[in-house]
């Protein structure tokens, strides 16, 4: 848990901008992104749908479409390499190899026609000078490690004849494969059962603690955060709006977005008649606000500002970035932290 | 503080107030036909001998994993689909075999809310139309009168009157899901079936959705069937929980007692699963093995004991009756039958 020790991020995403063109014109999906991930690290990425979080992990991947998006502005770096610059042919040498992804939907991510076997092993034939003999040992072990019994057997099955949990464990042992640095899971138990996701979360945290990975873990539920993550990164509209460890996450919120968010969730260990909404719905990609603060026409705690001033992402505690004109030192109304009484 | 005397009082009436719905030894099986003949070679038991009752102003909830037949439970309730066997009491009245117009005019008494707002409402119809066709279907109000009453729907779902005049593409999901839970309400009904009402919206938005059906249900004394598969919402919505595994009711009980004093393992395991929203409370954790078995092809005995974690060699033979072991809670497992 103490991330101090590493210094040198394994990947670093500087002012990243990625947009869609749409009737010709360039809509920028999210904007402003900065985020690093460091060896080793358990990274959550939580927003609603629509916040940008596939975009920006389709970026990193450099798997959006070509023909109708575009990274406008900044830089990926992985491992101190910009990957925005590769081309086709060096991504391809990145993907699966240093960086594996994992999707939300087991049952299209597999191609249904191929058995798990042959899937499996294209990934060794693409990237290592195996022979077939070797790489069949391989894939067995492989399913072994993810924890499927009698891999012999499954190894020869098609797709459609594993439950969604198993799918999604051969989509891990796939990913696995290379013994990648990063693993960027989007959504990985979004489509299963709350048992089946249980086992998958274990699974997950089993593997990156052995082969000392990193994981970039995409979600909507905060639940899962709280279980696996060692730093969050909050989005909102295309934006990051806060980035803390984990704890302080969840104990002290600083953005007004992550505290409502984490009011809204109905937990098992409290009783309350009545959840913390938040009002209104998060604007289009057409409609976003091009000044001021994204958040603020659904912000309880808005002020005359928020509109006109766009705020940055700054440090408001030890370790804690928001992106809020409540903890902007320079402005008359806010005095860093101590503005937390304001009522809901 | 207000607000735990408010439910405090609340559940003092319900132990008073009258059963409006009891479903009795209700079974659903789908036939499975096979070979060139097209011959009935078994049955899907989606919903396997349930009993359950409902008092007037409650919210039952129902949880299960998918495929657990909670939808089909709840749709059978409503007489959507035809039981294979059992009994459904509504409001006193047996309407297990009721058809034609008699089955038409009780149905005004029970309404559902889909799932998927996206699917349920269709996309040629203005709102006003969608929320009114029910009111159209059983009143002969003047053209005047009904939009009065479909304006006021809207308003009281959080929507505008102007919105009678627009159709669904033009909503967000939480909206749209408004229009669904408008329309069960146009004809008063006495209960409403709740489908994974807000499973498809975002936490934000399915707060905005959990908020107005409780509301909704203070001011119009109304009856809830909530089915979901997450536990923590269920929580939050109902009095009671029923949880439903491969089709059989495994553990029926009051809320507090299901969440604090889980007592089927199913119910254990589940509860445990669920990630807590809360890093620095990791609580011990119960890992089922595998995956829930095919319906068509279920354990023998208690359907439970293949990944059960304490099953015992009777449980391959013996099916477990849902039995009161506590006061308000009822389990179905041979680890209390002796008591």
């Amino acid at each position: 848990m103490v991330l101090n020790q590493y210094d040198n991020d394994l990947l670093k995403i500087k002012n990243l901008h990625t947009g869609f063109i749409i009737d010709g014109e360039l809509h920028n999906a999210i904007v402003d992104v900065n985020l690093d991930v460091k060896p080793k690290e358990v990274v959550c990425v939580v927003g609603e749908s629509g916040c940008g979080k596939s975009v920006m992990s389709l970026s990193v991947m450099q798997l959006l479409p070509k023909q109708n998006s575009k990274i406008s502005a900044g830089e990926i770096l992985f491992n101190g390499e910009d990957l925005t610059k590769k081309s086709d042919k060096e991504m391809n040498k990145v993907r699966g190899k240093d960086i594996a992804m994992i999707f939300q939907e087991p049952m299209t991510a597999l191609n249904p026609v191929f058995t798990i076997g042959s899937q499996l092993m294209e990934v060794l034939f693409n990237h290592l000078e195996i022979s077939k003999k070797e790489a069949r040992e391989k894939a067995i072990v492989l399913l072994k490690q993810v924890g499927i019994s009698r891999p012999e057997k499954i190894i020869d099955e098609y797709p459609h004849q594993l439950s969604g949990g198993m799918r999604q464990r051969v989509m891990i042992a796939m990913a696995i494969a290379l013994h990648p640095k990063l693993l960027i899971a989007d959504e990985p138990t979004t489509a299963l059962d709350v048992t089946v996701q249980a086992q998958i979360l274990e699974l997950l945290k089993d593997i990156q603690d052995k082969e000392d990975m990193a994981i970039m873990l995409i979600t909507h539920d905060l639940g899962v955060v709280a279980e696996m993550a060692d730093r969050v990164i909050v989005m909102y509209a295309g934006q990051v709006v806060e980035t803390s460890n984990v704890v302080e996450l969840f104990t002290k919120p600083k953005h007004p977005y992550t505290e409502a968010l984490l009011g809204s969730i109905p937990r098992m260990d409290q009783d309350e008649e009545k959840l913390n909404s938040i009002e209104g719905v998060v604007p289009s990609l057409e409609n976003m606000p091009q000044v001021g603060c994204r958040f603020a026409d659904r912000c309880p705690k808005a002020f005359g500002d928020c509109t006109k001033v766009t705020p940055q992402l700054a440090e408001v505690a030890d370790g804690q970035y928001a992106r809020c004109l409540l903890y902007d030192a320079c402005h008359p109304e806010t005095t860093s932290g101590e503005k937390e009484e304001v009522k809901l | 503080m207000s607000v735990q005397v408010v439910s405090e009082k609340k559940k003092k009436n319900l132990d008073q107030k009258e059963i409006l719905l009891e479903v009795k030894n209700l079974k659903k099986y789908y036939p499975v036909h096979a070979g060139f003949f097209r011959r009935k070679v078994g049955d899907v038991k989606a919903v396997d001998d349930i009993s359950l009752t409902l008092k007037k102003g409650e919210t039952f909830g129902l949880v299960g994993e998918s495929g657990c037949g909670k939808s089909t439970a709840g749709r059978t309730i409503l007489r959507l689909t035809e039981a294979t066997e059992g009994q459904i009491m509504f409001d006193g009245e047996d309407i297990t075999d009721l058809g034609g117009s008699a089955l038409r005019k009780a149905r005004q008494d029970f309404q559902m809310v889909f799932q998927d707002p996206y699917a349920s409402l269709n996309p040629k119809m203005m709102v006003g139309h969608l929320v009114d066709e029910p009111i159209r279907n059983y009143t002969n109000k003047s053209h005047k009168a009904l939009k009065a009453d479909v304006k006021e729907l809207l308003r009281r779902v959080g929507l505008r009157e102007e919105d009678y005049y627009k159709y669904p593409h033009e909503f967000s999901g939480g909206q749209r899901q408004r229009i669904g839970i408008a329309r069960a309400l146009a004809l008063n009904p006495k209960l409403i079936v709740a489908d994974e009402p807000v499973s498809a919206l975002d936490v934000s938005i399915q707060s905005q959705v959990l908020n107005l059906l409780k509301e909704l249900q203070n001011e119009f004394d109304l009856t809830y069937l909530f089915i979901a598969h997450d536990l923590s919402v269920v929580k939050h919505m109902s009095d009671r929980i029923g949880i439903m595994y491969l089709g059989h009711l495994v553990e029926v009980g009051d809320k507090d007692a299901i969440y604090k004093e889980p007592l089927h393992p199913y119910t254990q395991a589940l509860t445990s699963a669920i990630p807590e929203p809360d890093p620095l409370h990791k609580k011990e954790r119960i890992i089922l093995e595998g995956d829930v078995p095919s319906p068509q092809n279920p354990p023998t005995g208690c359907v439970f004991h293949t990944r059960c974690p304490v099953a015992m060699p009777k449980c391959k033979e013996i099916v477990p009756q849902l039995k009161e072991v506590r006061p308000n809670q009822q389990v179905a497992c041979l680890l209390y039958e002796d008591e």
